[in-house]
Protein backbone atom coordinates (compact mmCIF):
# COMPACT_ATOMS: atom_id res chain seq x y z
CA UNK A 1 0.00 0.00 0.00
CA UNK A 2 2.63 2.55 1.26
CA UNK A 3 4.85 1.39 -2.01
CA UNK A 4 1.75 2.17 -4.21
CA UNK A 5 1.30 5.45 -2.66
CA UNK A 6 5.02 6.49 -3.11
CA UNK A 7 4.85 5.46 -7.33
CA UNK A 8 2.09 7.54 -7.47
CA UNK A 9 3.58 10.17 -5.66
CA UNK A 10 6.66 9.87 -7.98
CA UNK A 11 4.14 10.17 -10.83
CA UNK A 12 3.03 13.09 -10.21
CA UNK A 13 6.12 15.16 -9.29
CA UNK A 14 7.88 13.73 -12.77
CA UNK A 15 4.12 15.22 -14.20
CA UNK A 16 5.07 18.18 -12.30
CA UNK A 17 8.34 18.60 -13.53
CA UNK A 18 7.95 17.71 -17.09
CA UNK A 19 5.00 20.27 -17.35
CA UNK A 20 7.27 22.81 -15.77
CA UNK A 21 10.34 22.30 -18.58
CA UNK A 22 7.80 22.03 -21.22
CA UNK A 23 6.74 25.60 -19.76
CA UNK A 24 9.88 26.96 -19.68
CA UNK A 25 11.23 25.61 -23.18
CA UNK A 26 8.26 27.48 -24.42
CA UNK A 27 8.88 30.85 -22.43
CA UNK A 28 12.24 30.62 -23.98
CA UNK A 29 11.06 29.85 -27.57
CA UNK A 30 8.45 32.18 -27.67
CA UNK A 31 10.95 35.38 -26.52
CA UNK A 32 13.61 34.97 -29.32
CA UNK A 33 16.39 36.58 -28.72
CA UNK A 34 16.58 38.22 -25.85
CA UNK A 35 19.43 36.68 -25.01
CA UNK A 36 21.69 38.19 -27.68
CA UNK A 37 20.65 41.78 -27.71
CA UNK A 38 22.55 44.01 -26.01
CA UNK A 39 23.54 47.83 -25.26
CA UNK A 40 27.19 48.42 -24.65
CA UNK A 41 29.30 50.61 -23.65
CA UNK A 42 31.47 49.99 -26.18
CA UNK A 43 29.97 48.70 -29.50
CA UNK A 44 31.71 46.45 -31.45
CA UNK A 45 33.00 47.00 -34.80
CA UNK A 46 35.05 45.41 -37.46
CA UNK A 47 37.33 47.56 -40.03
CA UNK A 48 39.55 46.15 -43.33
CA UNK A 49 40.60 47.46 -46.12
CA UNK A 50 42.47 45.02 -48.98
CA UNK A 51 45.72 46.07 -51.10
CA UNK A 52 47.21 44.21 -53.80
CA UNK A 53 45.22 41.18 -52.49
CA UNK A 54 46.51 41.63 -49.01
CA UNK A 55 43.66 42.41 -46.71
CA UNK A 56 44.25 43.48 -43.10
CA UNK A 57 41.00 43.28 -40.72
CA UNK A 58 40.70 45.15 -37.11
CA UNK A 59 38.06 44.19 -35.18
CA UNK A 60 37.69 45.80 -31.89
CA UNK A 61 35.06 47.33 -28.97
CA UNK A 62 35.14 51.05 -29.47
CA UNK A 63 34.73 53.34 -25.86
CA UNK A 64 33.31 56.42 -26.29
CA UNK A 65 34.39 59.34 -23.57
CA UNK A 66 31.02 59.44 -21.72
CA UNK A 67 32.66 63.04 -20.26
CA UNK A 68 36.02 61.89 -19.57
CA UNK A 69 38.35 64.87 -20.55
CA UNK A 70 41.34 64.33 -21.00
CA UNK A 71 41.70 60.54 -21.87
CA UNK A 72 44.83 59.99 -22.02
CA UNK A 73 47.16 60.42 -18.76
CA UNK A 74 44.26 59.87 -16.50
CA UNK A 75 42.60 57.25 -14.91
CA UNK A 76 41.28 56.43 -18.20
CA UNK A 77 44.72 55.56 -19.82
CA UNK A 78 47.30 56.23 -17.55
CA UNK A 79 51.08 57.04 -18.89
CA UNK A 80 53.52 54.08 -19.27
CA UNK A 81 50.60 51.92 -19.36
CA UNK A 82 50.40 49.02 -21.93
CA UNK A 83 46.60 49.40 -23.01
CA UNK A 84 44.43 48.05 -25.85
CA UNK A 85 43.04 50.36 -27.76
CA UNK A 86 39.68 49.03 -27.30
CA UNK A 87 37.32 47.76 -24.55
CA UNK A 88 36.31 44.57 -23.29
CA UNK A 89 38.61 41.94 -25.04
CA UNK A 90 41.91 42.98 -26.74
CA UNK A 91 41.91 44.62 -30.69
CA UNK A 92 42.41 41.63 -32.63
CA UNK A 93 44.42 42.77 -35.76
CA UNK A 94 44.85 40.16 -38.49
CA UNK A 95 46.64 40.18 -41.85
CA UNK A 96 46.30 37.11 -44.72
CA UNK A 97 49.72 37.79 -45.96
CA UNK A 98 52.49 38.94 -44.37
CA UNK A 99 53.38 43.10 -44.87
CA UNK A 100 55.21 45.39 -43.21
CA UNK A 101 53.73 47.95 -40.51
CA UNK A 102 56.12 50.79 -39.72
CA UNK A 103 58.95 49.01 -41.62
CA UNK A 104 58.34 45.96 -39.30
CA UNK A 105 57.54 42.53 -40.44
CA UNK A 106 54.79 41.41 -39.55
CA UNK A 107 53.39 37.53 -40.15
CA UNK A 108 50.71 36.70 -41.71
CA UNK A 109 48.18 35.81 -38.41
CA UNK A 110 46.40 37.05 -35.38
CA UNK A 111 47.45 39.18 -32.75
CA UNK A 112 46.12 41.70 -29.75
CA UNK A 113 46.98 45.00 -30.22
CA UNK A 114 48.36 46.72 -27.20
CA UNK A 115 49.77 50.27 -27.45
CA UNK A 116 52.58 51.37 -24.38
CA UNK A 117 51.51 54.81 -23.96
CA UNK A 118 54.04 57.71 -23.17
CA UNK A 119 53.75 61.01 -22.57
CA UNK A 120 57.13 62.20 -23.44
CA UNK A 121 57.96 60.26 -26.58
CA UNK A 122 56.84 58.08 -29.31
CA UNK A 123 54.59 55.30 -28.37
CA UNK A 124 55.00 51.92 -29.55
CA UNK A 125 52.48 49.12 -30.76
CA UNK A 126 52.58 45.51 -29.91
CA UNK A 127 50.90 42.90 -31.66
CA UNK A 128 51.15 39.71 -29.18
CA UNK A 129 50.54 36.20 -31.03
CA UNK A 130 48.28 35.37 -27.89
CA UNK A 131 45.44 37.22 -29.31
CA UNK A 132 42.34 36.63 -27.21
CA UNK A 133 43.06 38.49 -24.00
CA UNK A 134 40.60 40.68 -21.53
CA UNK A 135 42.19 44.32 -21.99
CA UNK A 136 42.88 44.27 -18.05
CA UNK A 137 45.00 41.01 -18.90
CA UNK A 138 48.25 42.84 -19.67
CA UNK A 139 50.19 41.17 -21.71
CA UNK A 140 54.19 39.75 -20.21
CA UNK A 141 56.91 40.51 -23.01
CA UNK A 142 57.21 37.65 -24.91
CA UNK A 143 60.26 37.55 -28.17
CA UNK A 144 56.82 36.63 -29.76
CA UNK A 145 55.78 40.36 -29.82
CA UNK A 146 56.25 42.25 -32.54
CA UNK A 147 57.40 45.82 -31.16
CA UNK A 148 56.08 48.92 -33.43
CA UNK A 149 57.14 52.66 -33.91
CA UNK A 150 54.09 55.04 -33.71
CA UNK A 151 53.74 58.54 -34.90
CA UNK A 152 51.05 60.29 -32.59
CA UNK A 153 49.70 64.03 -33.36
CA UNK A 154 46.64 65.90 -32.35
CA UNK A 155 43.63 65.99 -33.85
CA UNK A 156 40.03 67.37 -33.86
CA UNK A 157 37.61 65.64 -30.97
CA UNK A 158 36.75 62.08 -31.97
CA UNK A 159 33.87 61.17 -29.11
CA UNK A 160 34.41 57.21 -30.03
CA UNK A 161 37.79 55.47 -30.25
CA UNK A 162 38.30 54.76 -34.07
CA UNK A 163 40.32 52.97 -36.42
CA UNK A 164 40.33 53.78 -40.21
CA UNK A 165 42.92 53.46 -43.26
CA UNK A 166 43.06 57.54 -43.69
CA UNK A 167 45.69 56.84 -46.82
CA UNK A 168 46.01 54.27 -49.29
CA UNK A 169 48.65 53.52 -52.39
CA UNK A 170 49.03 50.42 -55.14
CA UNK A 171 51.42 48.79 -52.00
CA UNK A 172 50.52 49.90 -48.68
CA UNK A 173 48.60 52.54 -46.70
CA UNK A 174 48.18 53.99 -43.42
CA UNK A 175 46.45 52.51 -40.35
CA UNK A 176 45.31 55.43 -37.68
CA UNK A 177 44.07 55.12 -34.45
CA UNK A 178 42.16 58.35 -32.99
CA UNK A 179 40.29 59.09 -29.64
CA UNK A 180 39.86 62.10 -27.35
CA UNK A 181 42.30 64.75 -29.42
CA UNK A 182 44.82 62.12 -30.50
CA UNK A 183 45.58 60.48 -33.43
CA UNK A 184 47.98 57.85 -33.92
CA UNK A 185 49.41 56.35 -37.27
CA UNK A 186 52.16 53.53 -38.56
CA UNK A 187 52.26 52.98 -42.30
CA UNK A 188 52.16 49.89 -43.57
CA UNK A 189 53.03 48.04 -46.72
CA UNK A 190 52.00 44.87 -48.50
CA UNK A 191 53.75 42.45 -50.72
CA UNK A 192 53.58 43.55 -54.64
CA UNK A 193 52.11 41.10 -56.86
CA UNK A 194 53.18 42.25 -59.59
CA UNK A 195 56.52 44.65 -60.40
CA UNK A 196 57.31 47.36 -63.47
CA UNK A 197 60.98 46.06 -63.33
CA UNK A 198 62.24 43.35 -65.81
CA UNK A 199 65.89 42.39 -67.02
CA UNK A 200 66.63 44.46 -69.78
CA UNK A 201 67.57 40.93 -71.81
CA UNK A 202 64.47 39.53 -70.79
CA UNK A 203 62.86 42.94 -71.95
CA UNK A 204 64.49 43.46 -75.58
CA UNK A 205 62.48 40.89 -77.89
CA UNK A 206 59.33 43.29 -77.03
CA UNK A 207 60.90 46.67 -77.72
CA UNK A 208 59.76 48.42 -80.90
CA UNK A 209 56.80 50.35 -82.32
CA UNK A 210 54.02 48.35 -83.02
CA UNK A 211 51.00 49.27 -85.64
CA UNK A 212 47.57 48.66 -84.43
CA UNK A 213 44.37 47.52 -86.10
CA UNK A 214 40.92 46.87 -84.59
CA UNK A 215 39.51 43.47 -85.69
CA UNK A 216 37.16 44.72 -87.92
CA UNK A 217 39.75 47.34 -89.26
CA UNK A 218 40.44 47.44 -92.61
CA UNK A 219 43.60 49.79 -92.11
CA UNK A 220 46.21 50.55 -88.94
CA UNK A 221 44.39 52.79 -86.08
CA UNK A 222 47.39 54.04 -84.80
CA UNK A 223 50.56 52.48 -82.80
CA UNK A 224 52.55 51.60 -79.31
CA UNK A 225 55.79 52.48 -78.75
CA UNK A 226 57.34 50.12 -76.16
CA UNK A 227 60.31 51.19 -74.61
CA UNK A 228 62.67 50.18 -72.02
CA UNK A 229 63.17 52.91 -69.44
CA UNK A 230 63.84 52.68 -65.65
CA UNK A 231 64.43 49.41 -65.75
CA UNK A 232 61.35 48.26 -66.98
CA UNK A 233 59.33 47.81 -69.93
CA UNK A 234 56.87 51.40 -70.71
CA UNK A 235 54.84 51.84 -73.31
CA UNK A 236 52.57 54.51 -74.95
CA UNK A 237 49.68 54.63 -77.71
CA UNK A 238 49.85 57.38 -80.58
CA UNK A 239 47.71 58.82 -80.49
CA UNK A 240 48.18 59.57 -76.76
CA UNK A 241 45.55 57.49 -74.53
CA UNK A 242 44.62 60.78 -72.18
CA UNK A 243 43.97 58.14 -69.85
CA UNK A 244 46.93 55.50 -69.90
CA UNK A 245 49.26 58.26 -70.84
CA UNK A 246 52.85 56.19 -70.58
CA UNK A 247 52.29 53.02 -68.90
CA UNK A 248 53.62 49.99 -67.42
CA UNK A 249 54.14 46.96 -69.45
CA UNK A 250 53.98 44.22 -66.49
CA UNK A 251 54.83 40.59 -67.13
CA UNK A 252 52.21 38.62 -65.73
CA UNK A 253 52.96 35.33 -67.41
CA UNK A 254 55.16 33.77 -70.67
CA UNK A 255 54.85 36.64 -73.34
CA UNK A 256 51.78 37.97 -71.10
CA UNK A 257 51.71 41.49 -69.72
CA UNK A 258 49.51 44.07 -68.39
CA UNK A 259 49.18 47.86 -68.41
CA UNK A 260 50.15 49.59 -64.81
CA UNK A 261 49.47 53.18 -64.60
CA UNK A 262 51.33 55.92 -63.00
CA UNK A 263 51.00 58.88 -61.14
CA UNK A 264 53.55 60.85 -60.54
CA UNK A 265 56.08 58.02 -61.26
CA UNK A 266 54.34 55.68 -58.79
CA UNK A 267 52.09 52.63 -60.34
CA UNK A 268 48.63 53.30 -59.15
CA UNK A 269 46.55 51.07 -60.72
CA UNK A 270 47.25 47.90 -62.81
CA UNK A 271 44.38 46.85 -65.20
CA UNK A 272 44.38 42.95 -64.88
CA UNK A 273 42.42 41.27 -66.02
CA UNK A 274 41.33 44.26 -67.73
CA UNK A 275 43.89 44.63 -70.56
CA UNK A 276 46.02 41.64 -71.13
CA UNK A 277 48.95 42.25 -74.00
CA UNK A 278 49.91 38.35 -75.54
CA UNK A 279 52.77 39.00 -77.69
CA UNK A 280 53.96 35.97 -79.89
CA UNK A 281 57.90 35.60 -80.60
CA UNK A 282 58.43 33.85 -84.12
CA UNK A 283 62.15 33.64 -85.22
CA UNK A 284 61.94 35.61 -88.75
CA UNK A 285 59.04 36.82 -88.52
CA UNK A 286 57.80 40.54 -86.90
CA UNK A 287 56.63 40.12 -83.22
CA UNK A 288 52.57 40.71 -83.06
CA UNK A 289 50.55 41.11 -80.08
CA UNK A 290 46.88 40.87 -79.03
CA UNK A 291 45.08 42.79 -76.49
CA UNK A 292 42.07 41.15 -74.55
CA UNK A 293 39.45 42.28 -72.33
CA UNK A 294 38.46 40.83 -69.24
CA UNK A 295 35.50 39.17 -71.05
CA UNK A 296 38.52 37.68 -73.50
CA UNK A 297 37.02 40.29 -76.26
CA UNK A 298 39.86 40.99 -78.80
CA UNK A 299 40.48 44.65 -78.61
CA UNK A 300 43.19 45.15 -81.06
CA UNK A 301 45.98 43.42 -82.51
CA UNK A 302 49.92 44.83 -83.23
CA UNK A 303 52.19 44.55 -85.51
CA UNK A 304 55.88 45.42 -85.16
CA UNK A 305 57.02 47.97 -87.87
CA UNK A 306 60.42 47.01 -89.39
CA UNK B 1 58.45 -18.24 -34.60
CA UNK B 2 55.41 -17.46 -36.09
CA UNK B 3 53.98 -15.53 -33.27
CA UNK B 4 57.43 -13.40 -33.63
CA UNK B 5 56.49 -12.60 -37.45
CA UNK B 6 53.25 -11.68 -36.62
CA UNK B 7 54.55 -9.41 -34.11
CA UNK B 8 57.14 -7.90 -36.37
CA UNK B 9 54.69 -7.32 -39.33
CA UNK B 10 52.13 -5.61 -36.57
CA UNK B 11 55.20 -3.35 -35.73
CA UNK B 12 56.02 -2.17 -39.12
CA UNK B 13 52.28 -1.51 -39.95
CA UNK B 14 52.48 -0.05 -36.79
CA UNK B 15 54.95 2.50 -37.82
CA UNK B 16 54.43 2.94 -41.44
CA UNK B 17 50.61 3.44 -41.85
CA UNK B 18 50.96 6.75 -39.62
CA UNK B 19 53.93 7.71 -41.81
CA UNK B 20 51.92 7.39 -44.71
CA UNK B 21 48.82 8.62 -43.69
CA UNK B 22 51.00 11.95 -42.25
CA UNK B 23 51.97 11.72 -46.01
CA UNK B 24 48.65 11.87 -47.53
CA UNK B 25 47.80 14.57 -45.18
CA UNK B 26 50.69 16.48 -46.35
CA UNK B 27 49.91 15.95 -49.62
CA UNK B 28 46.36 16.99 -49.34
CA UNK B 29 47.35 20.06 -47.59
CA UNK B 30 50.17 21.41 -50.51
CA UNK B 31 47.42 20.37 -53.33
CA UNK B 32 47.79 22.01 -56.94
CA UNK B 33 45.68 24.94 -57.61
CA UNK B 34 44.17 23.16 -61.12
CA UNK B 35 42.45 19.58 -60.44
CA UNK B 36 43.36 16.72 -62.41
CA UNK B 37 40.68 16.11 -65.05
CA UNK B 38 38.45 13.29 -64.14
CA UNK B 39 38.68 10.03 -66.37
CA UNK B 40 35.76 9.62 -68.51
CA UNK B 41 34.14 12.99 -67.69
CA UNK B 42 31.52 14.44 -70.00
CA UNK B 43 29.96 18.01 -70.37
CA UNK B 44 26.04 16.22 -69.96
CA UNK B 45 25.69 18.01 -66.46
CA UNK B 46 26.41 21.79 -68.46
CA UNK B 47 23.47 24.01 -68.66
CA UNK B 48 21.89 24.04 -71.89
CA UNK B 49 20.28 26.55 -73.70
CA UNK B 50 16.65 25.59 -72.40
CA UNK B 51 17.83 26.25 -69.14
CA UNK B 52 19.27 29.78 -70.02
CA UNK B 53 16.58 31.41 -71.46
CA UNK B 54 17.12 34.51 -69.15
CA UNK B 55 20.61 34.40 -70.51
CA UNK B 56 20.46 33.96 -74.24
CA UNK B 57 23.84 35.32 -74.64
CA UNK B 58 26.06 32.74 -73.07
CA UNK B 59 24.26 29.59 -74.57
CA UNK B 60 27.61 29.71 -77.08
CA UNK B 61 29.58 29.61 -73.99
CA UNK B 62 28.01 26.99 -72.29
CA UNK B 63 28.33 24.79 -75.48
CA UNK B 64 31.68 25.96 -76.10
CA UNK B 65 32.13 24.51 -72.54
CA UNK B 66 29.96 21.55 -72.81
CA UNK B 67 32.39 20.71 -75.84
CA UNK B 68 35.67 20.46 -73.91
CA UNK B 69 34.66 18.73 -70.29
CA UNK B 70 38.70 17.60 -70.41
CA UNK B 71 39.93 20.87 -70.64
CA UNK B 72 37.57 22.68 -68.06
CA UNK B 73 37.37 19.61 -65.40
CA UNK B 74 41.32 20.31 -65.18
CA UNK B 75 40.90 24.41 -64.92
CA UNK B 76 40.81 25.60 -61.03
CA UNK B 77 38.48 28.84 -60.46
CA UNK B 78 40.24 31.85 -59.59
CA UNK B 79 37.05 33.34 -58.22
CA UNK B 80 36.94 32.46 -55.02
CA UNK B 81 34.13 29.75 -55.90
CA UNK B 82 36.50 26.75 -55.15
CA UNK B 83 36.56 27.58 -51.64
CA UNK B 84 32.65 25.98 -51.73
CA UNK B 85 31.49 22.53 -50.76
CA UNK B 86 31.31 20.42 -54.02
CA UNK B 87 33.08 22.96 -56.23
CA UNK B 88 35.79 21.13 -58.19
CA UNK B 89 36.79 22.48 -61.23
CA UNK B 90 36.29 25.36 -63.71
CA UNK B 91 33.48 22.74 -65.13
CA UNK B 92 31.51 22.74 -61.97
CA UNK B 93 30.83 26.66 -62.41
CA UNK B 94 28.88 25.67 -65.85
CA UNK B 95 26.76 22.89 -64.33
CA UNK B 96 23.55 23.12 -61.99
CA UNK B 97 23.66 26.21 -59.66
CA UNK B 98 25.87 27.61 -62.41
CA UNK B 99 27.98 30.53 -61.28
CA UNK B 100 29.09 30.94 -64.53
CA UNK B 101 25.38 32.33 -65.19
CA UNK B 102 26.47 35.68 -63.16
CA UNK B 103 30.08 35.66 -62.61
CA UNK B 104 32.24 38.03 -64.83
CA UNK B 105 35.51 35.84 -63.83
CA UNK B 106 33.56 32.20 -64.80
CA UNK B 107 32.23 33.17 -67.76
CA UNK B 108 36.42 35.02 -69.07
CA UNK B 109 37.74 32.04 -67.61
CA UNK B 110 35.56 29.70 -69.85
CA UNK B 111 35.78 31.90 -72.71
CA UNK B 112 39.99 31.95 -72.44
CA UNK B 113 39.33 28.13 -72.27
CA UNK B 114 37.41 27.58 -75.65
CA UNK B 115 39.34 29.86 -77.51
CA UNK B 116 42.67 28.24 -76.85
CA UNK B 117 41.46 24.87 -76.69
CA UNK B 118 40.11 25.63 -80.41
CA UNK B 119 43.85 26.85 -80.78
CA UNK B 120 44.92 23.27 -80.48
CA UNK B 121 46.87 24.85 -77.07
CA UNK B 122 47.21 22.01 -74.29
CA UNK B 123 45.99 22.16 -71.09
CA UNK B 124 49.20 23.37 -69.61
CA UNK B 125 49.59 26.57 -71.86
CA UNK B 126 45.54 26.99 -71.42
CA UNK B 127 46.08 26.87 -67.39
CA UNK B 128 49.34 29.25 -67.55
CA UNK B 129 46.90 31.50 -69.86
CA UNK B 130 44.22 32.09 -67.27
CA UNK B 131 46.52 32.00 -63.98
CA UNK B 132 48.29 35.12 -66.17
CA UNK B 133 44.89 36.61 -66.54
CA UNK B 134 42.89 35.94 -63.36
CA UNK B 135 45.18 34.21 -61.56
Amino acid sequence: MTMSRNLAYLARVLAAGTTLVTLVTLVTLMTPGRMHAQIRASELQSVSQTVDGTNIRLTYSRPRMRGRWPIFGTKAVQWGEVWTPGANWATLFETNRDISVGNVRVPKGKYGVWFVVRKDSAWTMLLDPKWKQFHEDHPTPKSTQIHIPLRVDSADVEDVLTFSFPSISANGGTLAMRWARTRVSADFTVTPSLSDLLPEKDAAPYVGTYALRGPKDKADSGQLIVTYEGGGLKARFEPEDSYMKTFALMRVGPNVFTAGLYEKGVIYEVLKPDMMFTFTLTPGKPATFEVRQDDDTLEFIGRRKP
Amino acid sequence: MSLTRRAAIASLVACVVPVLWRARALRASSAPFHPTPRRGITGARVLTAAQLTKSPDLVELFDGIRAIPQIADGIGCHCGCADFNGHRSLLTCYEAEAMARSCPICQGEGRVAVRLAKAKKSLAEIRAAIDAQYG
